[in-house]
C-alpha cells in the first residue's frame, strides 16, 4: 500500500514538472496589435485575412527561431529602379549575424553565445520587437518598439534611419535617465553588431507589417492580399509568381524605399557636423555667462519658445498633454477606445515627457555636439521639433543654456544650499 | 548499520575543512577559489582579520564535529535502553556562555581599528590656510537597475562643476593616493563591491555615502583590469550589472581626464577623437 503510494507521487511529481518544463511552444511572432486594430477600424479582418499577413511576414522574414531576409535581388521590380541596388541590398545586415542573434540562448562549438536578441533583449523589447516583453508594463519610459523604425538618439538629420553606429552607441552607453542598461563590458563586439543588424530586421520586419495591415484595409470584405505563399517564395507555381511579380509592381516601390532608407543610413549616411561653437562656449571664457544668458532668452523667448514643453524652470513640465509617435493612436480617443486595445495587448498609452534638464541627464547623451544636433534636427518620434528658424550662434547658446540649468537657482540669486552632506557611514 | 548516521555526520567538517584548506593553498581544481588579488593598502589588514575569524570558527567548527560524531558513534540505537533525564549543568552553561563571548568582544576590539580607517575616518586635506577638510570625491558613483554610472570631477577635482563628465561601467582611478567617492542609488538597494580593494558598501536611495582607499601600483599587474560587482540582488538583472576598474598612474589619469573633458564638454569631439 505504502509503495503505491510513493509511486503516485512520483508519477504526479513528474506530470507537474512537466506542465512547467517540458511542452513549451516554440515562441513566434505576434501581430502589431496596434497597427492591425487601427487598419481594421471597427471591422475585424476575416481570419483567412489575418492568417495570409502571418504567412507573408513568415515568407519573407522567417520565424524568431529561423530568421530569414526577403531576397530582395530575386524581385522583379527592382530592376526598374535602379540596378545598383541588387547587391547593396545583400549588404544591409549580415545574415550570419541575424542567426546568431536569433534562436534560443545556447552556445555554440566555439564557446560563442547565440540567442543573444532573447538573452539581453526580449524581456524587454519583445520577441517581435514591439517594446512589449515580459517586463515592459514596469519600465518608464516603455522599451522601444522596434516596428516603427523610428529612432530619437541618431545623428542623421530628420527622418533619416539611424547609422549602425548610432544603434551601437545606444547599446554601447545605455540611455541615461531610462532602463535601458549600457553593455558595453557586459558584451563583445561582435555581439554587439549581431544585435544592432537584429534590431534592424526587426524594424523592417514590424514596418512591412504596418504595411500589410494598411494594404489589409484597402481590400473588400472577403478579398485577399494577391501574394499569398505559406511555403516560401520558391515553392511556388509560374502563375502565383507572375502574381507576385504584378502586385509587387504597384505596391513594391513602398516596400522598395523602407530597405532603400536602411541601405541609404548604412551606406551614405546624411550625417552633417555640427558647426564650430563660439569660443564663449567654453567655461573658462569671460563671455560664456552671456551666452547662457542669451540661452535663457530664447529658451524663454519667442524665437525658441522651449519653455512650452520643458516649463518655466527646465523641469520638463510645460506640455504633458500629447502623445509620441508609439503612442499617437490614443490621441483624443476615448477610454472605451484604448480600453479596446489594451485589451488586445497594446500598452496603456502614456503622454509625453518632456526632457527635465534640472537632474543633468540627457538621454542621448551630453556632449555639445550631440546636444547641438538635438536641438537642430528634433527628436523623431518624440514632439521635439527641429530648429529650423534658429541661427547656429543662437543653437549653441541653447546648447550651453540646457547644459548649465541643473546648476541655475529656481527662485531668484540665491544658489541652493548643499543638504546632506555630512559623511553617514 | 547502527553507526553509519555517525560517519556520515563526520564527513561534514572533514569535507568543509579539506575544500577549505583545497581553496586556500591552491590545490587542483580550487585553485584561484580563495580571496581575489587584493591591490589595496589596507587590504591585508582585512584579510588578516577575515582568516582569523576563519580560524577560529574552523577550529569550533571542526570540535562540534567531533562531539556530534562521537555522541553518535558512542550510542547508538539500543532498544534495552531507557531514557534518562537532565535539567542541564549550570557550570556548563556558563563556560560556554562567556568563553564565545569573550571571544566575540575580543575580535569586536581587535578590528575596530581596521573599521574605524575602513568606514568612519574619511581621510582629510589639509586647506593653505593650515585648517583640514574632508577630502572631497573624486567620482561620484550611480547604482542603478541595471549599471552603473561614473561622475568624475573632471580637472578641477570637485563635482557639480562644468568640467564634470560620465561614462557608463568605466571606472579610471589614479593609483598611489587615498582617493574618495561618492555613493548613491537611482533606484533600489545596491552594493558597491570592489573585491580586489575590499570594498563593499551597501547604496541606499536617498543617502550620499563615501567610500575610501588607496591603489597600490606595486601590487598591481601590468594593464589589469578589476571587477566592479553589484553585492546586493537588485533585481533579474542583477547578475549583468558589472563594470571594470582601470588603475591608471597620475599622468596617465591626467591624460584621461582632459581626453574625455573635451569629448563631453568641449566641442572638439572629433579632434579629441584622432588623439
Amino acid at each position: 500500500m505504502k509503495k503505491q503510494i510513493q509511486i503516485a507521487n512520483i508519477v504526479v511529481g513528474l506530470f507537474i514538472l512537466t506542465i512547467f518544463l517540458g511542452c513549451a511552444d516554440k515562441p513566434s511572432f505576434q501581430f502589431n496589435a496596434v497597427s492591425k486594430k487601427e487598419a481594421e477600424n471597427g471591422t475585424p479582418f476575416s481570419a483567412e485575412q489575418s492568417q495570409d499577413v502571418a504567412n507573408i511576414l513568415t515568407a519573407l522574414f522567417g520565424t524568431p527561431d529561423d530568421p530569414a531576409m526577403p531576397n530582395v535581388n530575386s524581385f522583379h521590380w527592382y530592376l526598374q529602379y535602379d540596378e545598383g541596388y541588387a547587391e547593396d541590398f545583400a549588404t544591409l545586415v549580415d545574415f550570419e549575424n541575424l542567426k546568431r542573434s536569433a534562436g534560443p540562448v545556447s552556445s555554440d562549438e566555439n564557446g560563442d553565445s547565440r540567442g543573444l536578441y532573447r538573452e539581453h533583449c526580449a524581456h524587454c523589447h519583445g520577441i517581435s520587437g514591439g517594446g512589449d516583453g515580459p517586463t515592459a508594463l514596469t519600465l518608464n519610459p516603455y522599451p522601444r518598439d522596434f516596428r516603427h523604425g523610428v529612432y530619437k538618439f541618431k545623428s542623421t538629420s530628420g527622418k533619416a534611419r539611424p547609422t549602425d553606429d548610432d544603434l551601437m552607441h545606444i547599446i554601447n552607453e545605455g540611455i541615461p535617465g531610462t532602463s535601458m542598461p549600457s553593455f558595453k563590458v557586459a558584451i563583445n563586439d561582435n555581439e554587439k553588431k549581431a544585435l544592432v543588424d537584429y534590431v534592424k530586421y526587426l524594424s523592417l520586419r514590424g514596418e512591412i507589417e504596418r504595411l500589410l495591415w494598411t494594404m489589409t484595409s484597402e481590400l473588400e470584405t472577403g478579398e485577399r492580399l494577391p501574394l499569398v505563399f505559406a511555403d516560401g517564395y520558391d515553392k511556388l507555381s509560374e502563375e502565383e509568381k507572375d502574381n507576385l511579380m504584378g502586385w509587387f509592381e504597384e505596391e513594391g516601390a513602398k516596400v522598395e524605399s523602407l530597405f532603400k532608407s536602411w541601405l541609404k543610413a548604412k551606406t551614405s549616411p546624411n550625417v552633417k557636423q555640427p558647426p564650430t561653437a563660439p569660443e564663449s562656449f567654453d567655461p573658462k571664457h569671460p563671455e560664456h555667462s552671456t551666452l547662457i544668458a542669451q540661452g535663457r532668452e530664447i529658451f524663454h523667448g519667442k524665437a525658441g519658445d522651449c519653455k512650452s514643453c520643458h516649463g518655466f524652470t527646465g523641469y520638463g513640465d510645460g506640455e504633458l498633454n500629447n502623445y509620441d509617435v508609439w503612442n499617437q493612436w490614443a490621441k483624443g480617443k476615448s477610454d472605451d477606445y484604448i480600453a479596446e486595445f489594451v485589451n488586445d495587448g497594446a500598452l496603456p498609452p502614456r503622454t509625453i515627457a518632456p526632457r527635465n534638464f534640472r537632474n543633468g541627464v540627457f538621454r542621448g547623451g551630453r556632449d555639445p555636439n550631440t546636444l547641438y544636433r538635438r536641438i537642430k534636427e528634433g527628436i523623431q518620434g518624440a514632439q521635439m521639433p527641429n530648429a529650423a528658424t534658429l541661427t547656429d550662434d543662437q543653437i549653441w547658446s541653447l546648447v550651453a543654456y540646457v547644459r548649465n540649468i541643473k546648476s541655475e537657482p529656481i527662485t531668484g540669486g540665491q544658489s541652493h544650499l548643499p543638504v546632506n552632506d555630512k559623511p553617514i557611514n | 548499520m547502527n553507526r553509519f548516521w555517525s560517519i556520515l555526520f563526520f564527513l561534514v567538517p572533514i569535507l568543509g575543512v579539506g575544500i577549505c584548506l583545497m581553496s586556500a593553498f591552491g590545490i587542483y581544481p580550487l585553485e584561484h577559489t580563495w580571496l581575489p588579488a587584493d591591490i589595496s593598502e589596507s587590504g591585508k589588514d582585512i584579510d588578516f582579520a577575515f582568516n582569523l575569524v576563519m580560524w577560529i570558527i574552523g577550529i569550533v567548527f571542526v570540535g562540534t564535529g567531533l562531539i556530534l560524531a562521537m555522541s553518535m558513534w558512542s550510542y547508538p540505537f539500543n532498544a534495552d535502553r531507557k531514557a534518562t533525564y537532565s535539567h542541564g549543568n549550570t557550570k556548563l552553561e556558563i563556560i560556554w556562555s562567556v568563553i564565545p563571548g569573550v571571544v566575540l568582544i575580543g575580535i569586536f576590539i581587535f578590528q575596530a581599528v581596521y573599521w574605524e580607517r575602513q568606514k568612519i575616518n574619511q581621510p582629510v586635506v589639509t586647506l593653505a590656510d593650515g585648517t583640514t577638510a574632508l577630502q572631497q570625491p573624486i567620482v561620484k558613483v550611480v547604482a542603478r537597475k541595471f549599471g552603473w554610472r561614473f561622475w568624475y570631477a573632471g580637472l578641477d577635482g570637485e563635482l557639480g562643476t562644468s568640467d564634470d563628465f560620465v561614462l557608463e561601467n568605466e571606472l579610471h582611478l589614479p593609483m598611489d593616493e587615498p582617493l574618495v567617492v561618492q555613493l548613491e542609488s537611482e533606484d533600489v538597494l545596491h552594493s558597491f563591491f570592489l573585491r580586489n580593494l575590499r570594498i563593499k558598501q551597501d547604496l541606499i536611495p536617498g543617502k550620499k555615502q563615501f567610500a575610501w582607499f588607496t591603489i597600490v601600483s606595486e601590487k598591481i599587474e601590468q594593464d589589469k583590469v578589476y571587477d566592479i560587482l553589484c553585492a546586493e540582488l537588485c533585481g533579474w538583472g542583477h547578475a549583468r550589472m558589472n563594470g571594470r576598474l582601470y588603475p591608471k598612474t597620475k599622468s596617465d589619469f591626467q591624460e584621461f581626464l582632459k581626453l574625455n573633458d573635451l569629448k563631453q564638454n568641449g566641442f572638439a569631439m572629433n579632434e579629441a577623437e584622432e588623439k
